[in-house]
């Protein structure tokens, strides 16, 4: 597991300062649900879980055994559909990677995403 | 008119057919076979030997002709735009669903974030990343 965090103020009421987590995992669930939980502990409340690196499961997981409440979280997650060759495909895929990413973090009854990032645009980038 | 001048004006002639050929769907070949008959119909009765179907020529040629460049340009521009547009239309139909707050991209390039710019329909795009 390889973990990296950066320190930005945040915009808070109480201008605190907030922690923000990029994690990549290619461990099981239970392991990665466990470090997470270390993380929510020390402070850690911006998260980026990100499709690629398979570990929403397990940060949902994490997030709803810490109790920590909802609003106090920042959670993004990431749509991978650049593989798609025509203006259907791209919304067919980014729908799917939408409900995916819906599904992963049910495991931990998070219905809600602050955020949602596109991994990388369609195929032609180079063209454009 | 020199041999010159006369084989320069056949390569100007032949790239435009070929680039309008190429966008109307015909294979290069093809479009190069149609304008070298085109441009060229009494190549048979010149001093120099007519023009041969060179395949290397033609293409250099027609990439280089600025009418096809742009019409290359303007596909790859109007396919990517849909793609772009296919992505970002599912992500403002999940935003209008209230299951997302922001929407953000990654790796887009700043000619590809114009495309976003311009068929979103309000709010805000984060960016990280910015490609090249």
């Amino acid at each position: 597991m390889r973990l990296s965090g950066s320190i930005v103020q945040y915009s808070h009421t109480s201008a605190q300062w907030c922690l923000v987590l990029s994690v990549t995992s290619t461990l099981p669930d239970g392991f990665f649900c466990t470090s997470c939980m270390s993380l929510l502990k020390a402070g850690y409340r911006n998260f980026f879980a990100s499709v690629l690196a398979g570990n929403q499961r397990g940060f949902a997981k994490a997030i709803q055994e810490s109790g920590i409440p909802r609003d106090e979280l920042y959670i993004c997650g990431s749509v991978l559909s650049n593989r798609a060759g025509s203006y259907e495909a791209a919304y067919a895929a980014t729908k799917r990677g939408c409900a995916q990413n819906l599904g992963a973090f049910a495991a931990g009854q998070i219905g809600y995403l602050d955020q949602i990032m596109l991994d990388y645009p369609g195929p032609n980038d180079d063209a454009v | 008119m020199r041999y010159e001048e006369e084989e320069k004006e056949t390569c100007l002639v032949k790239s435009i057919l070929c680039g309008l050929s190429f966008s109307y769907g015909c294979s290069p070949p093809f479009a190069s076979y149609v304008s070298l008959i085109a441009s060229n119909p009494h190549a048979h009765q010149a001093k120099k030997p007519p023009l041969q179907l060179d395949i290397a020529s033609i293409v250099t040629c027609t990439l280089s002709h600025p009418l096809v460049y742009h019409l290359s340009f303007l596909y790859f521009f109007i396919s990517h735009h849909y793609q772009v547009r296919g992505q970002w239309r599912a992500f403002e139909e999940m935003q209008a669903e209230g299951t997302v707050g922001t929407l953000s991209v990654s790796n887009f390039s700043p000619q590809q974030l114009d495309v976003v710019l311009k068929v979103q329909v309000d709010g805000w795009v984060m960016v990280a990343d910015v490609g090249g």
